[in-house]
């Protein structure tokens, strides 16, 4: 047993330190630390600069234009980005619909979408979710009529990110409603400037606006923009979710929120002494940092032995509860300053004072934010229903 | 990165397995045939030469099955208190009986009342012409019903000795007892003991916590292999036992807490390899935080295994005839040993607070 990175990876973890000094901008910087809300130009700023170093897309061969890396590469490379506060990159593009693209899309599909992704000119978002149909996904309602060289495509998504930034989506969409739910399913992609699209936003307990409702009705689409066949959509969708191993601890974000929440123990003061001299206070830190270290091995565990069996969903499990604890306890931490609600001062057109210490601001729209953790990319339930699965044998 | 066995730790862990599925009648006897109890003896010393993963390998297999053996109090602890205090005569003298098997040892240090603080020492020694004469009382010494040689802690003048006692030196009174999982103990009173010189290791302050370690990450991985047996057992158990006309398995309560079950293990699991590759680490910052850290899960998260193991067994959870009972009473006594959550959860706190970074 080796815990340690070897050489190589050691190397390479010197060559992402080097390359996020030199070229990192310092005004994203100075966003991060003083927890400024990233948007779009945020984002573009940053994923244009991967972009061109050729480091936009870790997990793609290198043919598809990606670095080809391995797990344990990429695992460097997204808690480096993340330990200096760079905005992650979006994963609607190079996480998810991408590898569906070039794994199951045709020629033509494979050259009209992967090199705006790679090139981080075109943004995606995913209609996948429907008022509907959540945790149940293969309920989907949207449905996507055969009309000669088209799809019409009529119903509703909702809960997605950043549909208001992005040029496609990528949808599950009914084209078979007389079949078992899931064996009736097609996937498409469809140009969000088309006819018909309308997004709406909703806005989260946090204050801000990143998910939104996208209403479509009677948009027409080209049966060319169907990936692989028709009504084999969720063998895809099923692929596209489980395709996304690294990075389903968030062990990068976890650690960074760590950092923030030392200083606050540091700063904060309890009869007099910091916080974290306080017993009880430095107990459930430290019961939060021995979770933190055990998720971080786990996630190398699986980074090692491979994403066999139930592992992802142990890590979803264990890693959306850390990244909901580390919230809750700076907030915690931070006391009476939580209550007066500032989250507009994260807002980078905001001019006004905050009250209390810089932290502040952010703390309880963190908390409120990391609600989704657990309900998203699988709900913590459905994960134990997974993880039940393979220990039964059903 | 590596989180697999090596060949030797195979090999290791293949003989042990065969070991204990076979019918030895002195299953220690033959422990020590096949090299176990020399397992972490340095090699010039007649032993094997492993470290900590070497002994996790073994602890795991242990725990599986269960086994009562001196491994922890003798081929781990024992062993490693005379390994760090000793002169080279004295090593000479005792790591190879210890590593052929004949001489089980067990450490004393902590005593009445002291509730894990290794600092907490009134036991006391003084000078007597060459030899020294001790004092004082020492709690729960695991193995300490069979051993030939106890390591006491002591006060001497301003310092914390390290002393090697025969069991059956004059002054001696062993209280012996079972513990919970049915292994061996004593509380031992010492009265007037008269020892030789040469029977003074060395310092104890520094290695004291150092051997401590050792056994902290050891009956944590002991803990493990009973919790991972206890995991099976019940998914077992529900996938058989049928209530309302079809298996338990079925109903979902009963799968959310199983997977509760396994996300506890795999992180457990990650901790104690991770505190078995630090426990013999020279670093002692390093080796304390990543043992408290995997002690507070198998105390913490594995009582809860087994609490949930037994509850979702049903009555026959509850019977003593039943394998069940005896694998979290191993993790029961391995919560309490060697420090309990609160003791770790207060080592690593004050670490962390010490040295947080800005």
């Amino acid at each position: 047993m080796d815990f340690s990175l070897g050489a190589a990876d050691l190397a390479f973890q010197q060559e992402v330190r080097d390359f996020l000094k030199a070229e990192f901008p310092p005004e994203l910087a100075a966003k991060s630390a003083a927890e400024i809300r990233f948007k779009k130009e945020d984002y573009d700023s940053w994923q244009n600069i991967l972009a061109r170093k050729g480091w936009i897309a870790p997990a793609w061969p290198v043919e598809h234009g990606g670095c080809g890396w391995s797990p344990v590469q990429q695992n460097i490379f997204d808690e480096e980005t993340f330990a200096i506060g760079a905005p992650r990159v979006l994963p609607f593009g190079i996480r998810l619909v991408g590898p569906v693209v070039y794994t199951y899309g045709s020629k033509a599909q494979k050259a009209r979408f992967l090199p705006g992704i790679v090139s981080n000119e075109t943004y995606w978002c995913q209609g996948f979710s429907e008022p509907g149909a959540g945790s149940d996904l293969a309920s989907v309602k949207t449905t996507a009529v055969r009309d000669g060289d088209n799809f019409v495509v009529n119903g509703q998504k909702t809960w997605t990110s950043y549909a208001h930034y992005a040029d496609w989506i990528f949808c599950l969409v009914r084209t078979d409603p007389g079949v078992k739910k899931q064996l009736g399913i097609s996937f498409l992609l469809i140009d969000m400037k088309t006819l018909g699209i309308s997004v709406r936003p909703i806005r989260t307990l946090d204050g801000d606006h990143f998910v939104n409702e996208v209403f479509l009705d009677n948009v027409i689409v080209p049966a060319e923009n169907l990936v692989g066949e028709e009504n084999k959509g969720w063998g895809y969708a099923k692929f596209l979710l489980g395709n996304e191993r690294t990075g389903i601890a968030g062990v990068g974000m976890t650690k960074a929120d760590l950092v923030r929440l030392r200083h606050i123990a540091r700063t904060e003061k309890r009869n007099g002494r910091p916080l974290i001299e306080d017993p009880l206070f430095q107990a459930r830190l430290a019961r939060l940092e021995i979770d933190l270290r055990a998720l971080e091995l786990t996630n190398l565990r699986m980074l090692a032995e491979g994403a066999q069996g139930a592992f992802p969903s142990i890590l979803k499990i264990r890693g959306s509860q850390l990244q909901q604890r580390s919230v809750e306890l700076q907030m915690d931490a931070l006391g009476p300053y939580a209550l007066p609600w500032q989250a507009d001062a994260m807002e980078p057109a905001w001019n006004g004072e905050p009250v209390g210490p810089d932290y502040a601001k952010a703390r309880a729209p963190a908390y409120f934010d990391r609600r989704k953790t657990t309900i998203y990319g699988g709900s913590t339930e459905v994960q134990k229903n997974i993880i039940a699965k393979t220990m039964f044998g059903f | 990165m590596d989180f697999g066995y090596s060949e030797e730790q195979r090999m290791l862990s293949d003989s042990v397995v065969r070991l204990f599925a076979g019918k030895e009648t002195d299953v220690w006897a033959a422990c020590c045939q096949m090299g176990l109890a020399g397992a972490l003896v340095p090699e010039e010393f007649d032993g094997m030469g492993g470290l900590g993963i070497d002994g996790m390998v073994a602890a795991l297999e242990i725990g599986r099955n269960l086994a009562v053996i001196p491994f922890l109090s003798t081929a781990a602890v024992g062993m490693q208190a005379v390994n760090l205090t000793g002169s080279k005569a004295q090593k000479a003298k005792w790591l190879p009986q210890i590593a052929e098997g004949h001489l089980q040892v067990s450490i004393a240090f902590e005593e009445p009342g002291a509730r894990y603080d290794l600092d907490h020492l009134e036991t006391q020694a003084v000078g007597d012409g060459d030899g020294y004469i001790l004092n004082g009382r020492k709690s729960v010494v695991l193995g300490g019903d069979l051993a030939d040689l106890i390591i006491v802690a002591a006060r001497l003048d301003n310092g914390v000795k390290l002393f090697a006692l025969d069991a059956g030196a004059a002054g001696i009174t062993r209280t012996d007892y079972a513990l919970t999982d049915g292994r061996g103990a004593a509380d031992i009173a010492l009265h007037d003991v008269r020892l030789q010189g040469d029977a003074l290791l060395g310092d104890g302050a520094a290695v004291m916590a150092a051997v401590y370690d050792l056994g902290a990450a050891m009956i944590a991985a002991e803990a493990l292999g009973a919790l991972e047996k206890i995991i099976a057992m019940t998914a077992e158990y529900l996938k058989t036992r049928h209530q309302f006309g079809q298996p338990i398995s079925n109903f979902q309560v009963l799968q959310h807490q199983m997977a509760d079950m396994a996300v506890a293990f795999e992180h457990m699991k990650s901790l104690v390899f991770e505190a078995c590759d630090l426990a013999m680490s020279k670093d002692a910052v390093s080796r304390a935080q990543a043992v408290s850290a995997a002690k507070i899960l198998i105390a913490e998260e594995g009582r809860q295994i087994c609490q949930h193991a037994i509850q979702m067994h049903g009555g026959i959870g509850v019977t003593d005839e039943y394998d069940l009972g005896r694998f979290v009473k191993r993790v029961t006594v391995a919560e309490f040993a060697f420090g309990d959550a609160d003791h770790h959860i207060a080592r690593y706190g004050k670490h962390l607070a010490d040295t947080a970074d800005d």
